[in-house]
Formats: structure tokens, C-alpha cells, sequence
């Protein structure tokens, strides 16, 4: 664990995407599921319920992934720094429209770019031994 | 080059990408195809940088990813006396701004990489021919054997360790803390600012 990069960030990661999961539906009483107005969680980031489910099961993805390995953490890493890295862009673009169900603001737009960029640097460049003994004994 | 400076070359391609293609997104119709063409080719980049563990397309890269500053400038300059509409040619200023830096940051990043390891043959063709030389004696097979591959294109294998791992953190925080202001800016982004109560209604 302690020499694996994907598995500290991975864990780290996981505990606070679960608990900012938690702590989003103490400001989301009374807004629709997938409400594109939602709560602000910690004053700035705008959440709705499916945002804060969205969040929990990240959460635990990289939490469990982290725990597991470094062959599991690498590629979860990697999924999850990806469809975070498309959020990031493509979430730009449909903010001002119905297809905004998570409920997305600028603050989000932060947060999920650094996670990205965490998580997709993380899981592409470290670790690649994993890789290479995976393929080595396949 | 150490993991560390190769993966913020890529994080600097990566915030490039992203902003070209969001002004791209609303820029007229010959820019739009050129900065979203860049934005891909930059994303694919970093991304390949990341996974491939070394610099790749040196030359080239050095060379395109000047090509939308001087774009950005050739418009701005176009915009401004020659006869051209600005909003023919307008592209906007802040997003602009920190994809140049980016693209500037690639290109003297990969430049004074490509120096160093110029100057460095010299010093490891000696050491190569040396243990070239003895490595045949005791073999008995010519030539060098050692690696003789260029510095930057080695895989990294320095990609662990709480020092990676703290660039990393705040190579990411510095690269969401340029660019999300930067897409904020774009005509796409400023288009998010309605549904982000953080201000005012």
C-alpha cells in the first residue's frame, strides 16, 4: 500500500468523495433528484441528490479499488480521471440546459478538473510495473 | 527528465487541449476547425505522454504547439486595423491568455530538453564506447551495448514516491486553477454561470 501511488491516492481519494457523498444530502433536503438548482455543499459547490449518489459510488469505487491492489486502483484510477476529465469539458456545455442533471457550477468544474487530473496522472503515469509483471504473466 | 517535470509538460497539453476546444466550440467557422484540431492533437499528447512515460513527437510538438499563439496572435492583429471584422476574428482574451502559457510552457519545456540532451551524447558516447569495449572483450560481441537511447525517451521509472505524489497534487490544483477560469470564460462556459448559484441571481 505504502509504496503503490495509485493505491494511496486511490484510498484518499475514496474516503473523501464518500464523505463529501455524505455530506451532500444535508444541503440537498427538498431539491428534486435531478434538479439542475441544487444545494451548496461547504457554500460552494452545487450538488443534487444524483450528484451526492454520483459521489458515493465514486467514492466507494476508489476506496475498494484502492484497498484491493495496485493492478485494481491503477485501472480505477484511470476510468474514473477520464469520465472526470469529460465532465470537466463537456460539462461547460450543457450547463445553461435541461441535460445539467447533476446540478453543475464552476466550483464543480474545479473540483472534478483536479480530480481529474489527479487521478488520470496517477493512474497513466505511475505504477507501470503492475502493468508490465500483468502482461508478463498473462 | 524527471517524471515529474514530463508530467506537467502533459498537464500544460492537457489545460491547452481543453481551452482551445472550448473556444473553438464558438469561434468562427475556419478558427473553430483549426483550434478544435489543435485541442484534440493536444489532449492526445498529453494523454500519450502520461501512458508512453516519456516525451514523444519532440520536434513536431516543439514546433506546433506554437502554432496557436501565433494564431491567436495573426487574429488578434488582424482584428485590429486591417480591414477585418473583430467578430470575424475575436477570440477571447483571458481563455487565449492561459492556452498560450500552456502552449509556451510545452514548447520551452520540450526546447531546453531537447538542448540538454543534445550536449549529452558527447558525454555518454564516451562512457557507451567504453563499456562497449569492455563488455565485447568479455562477450565477445562488437559494438556498444549499453543504452544508448536519448534521455527523454526512456519510460519514466521515477514515478513513485511522496515527491511524485506531491507534484502531482499540486500540478493539478495549478492546472484546475488556471484553466476553470479560463473555460469560465469561453462563450461555452460563460454559459454555465446561470446554473452556478455561487452568484448572485
Amino acid at each position: 500500500m505504502r509504496t503503490s501511488p495509485n493505491r494511496i491516492i486511490g484510498s484518499v481519494f475514496g474516503v473523501v468523495y464518500l464523505l463529501v457523498g455524505v455530506l451532500g444530502f444535508a444541503v440537498t433536503g427538498g431539491v428534486g433528484f435531478i434538479a439542475t438548482e441544487g444545494g451548496l455543499l461547504l457554500g460552494i459547490f452545487e450538488v443534487n441528490p444524483l450528484h451526492n449518489m454520483a459521489h458515493l459510488l465514486i467514492g466507494a469505487a476508489l476506496l475498494i479499488a484502492g484497498l484491493s491492489g495496485a493492478t485494481a486502483a491503477k485501472a480505477t484510477n484511470t476510468t474514473i480521471g477520464a469520465v472526470y476529465l469529460l465532465l470537466g469539458l463537456v460539462g461547460f456545455f450543457i450547463a445553461d440546459s435541461a441535460l445539467n442533471i447533476l446540478a453543475l457550477n464552476t466550483a464543480d468544474h474545479f473540483l472534478h478538473l483536479a480530480s481529474a487530473i489527479v487521478l488520470l496522472g496517477v493512474g497513466l503515469a505511475a505504477d507501470k510495473s503492475v502493468t508490465s509483471s500483468s502482461n508478463a504473466t498473462a | 527528465m524527471t517524471a515529474i517535470i514530463r508530467l506537467w509538460l502533459a498537464f500544460a497539453a492537457l489545460g491547452a487541449g481543453m481551452i482551445h476546444i472550448a473556444v473553438g466550440a464558438s469561434a468562427p467557422f475556419p478558427l473553430a476547425l483549426l483550434l478544435v484540431g489543435f485541442g484534440v492533437a493536444e489532449l492526445g499528447w498529453g494523454v500519450a505522454v502520461l501512458v508512453r512515460g516519456r516525451l514523444l513527437l519532440m520536434q513536431a510538438v516543439l514546433g506546433a504547439a506554437l502554432i496557436p499563439v501565433f494564431i491567436w496572435g495573426a487574429t488578434a492583429t488582424l482584428g485590429s486595423g486591417l480591414g477585418v471584422a473583430p467578430e470575424a476574428t475575436g477570440l477571447p482574451v483571458h481563455p487565449m491568455a492561459v492556452a498560450s502559457l500552456f502552449n509556451l510552457v510545452v514548447a520551452g519545456g520540450i526546447a531546453l530538453h531537447l538542448r540538454r540532451s543534445t550536449a549529452a551524447p558527447a558525454r555518454v558516447a564516451v562512457g557507451v564506447t567504453s563499456v562497449g569495449r569492455m563488455q565485447s572483450t568479455a562477450t565477445g560481441i562488437a559494438g556498444p551495448t549499453a543504452d544508448d537511447t536519448p534521455e527523454g525517451a526512456r519510460p519514466a521509472a521515477d514515478a513513485q514516491g511522496w515527491r511524485f505524489l506531491t507534484a502531482l497534487t499540486l500540478g493539478a490544483i495549478l492546472f484546475s486553477g488556471l484553466t476553470t477560469p479560463a473555460l469560465a470564460a469561453t462563450d461555452a462556459g460563460q454559459l454555465a454561470v446561470p446554473h452556478g448559484t455561487s452568484h448572485q441571481h
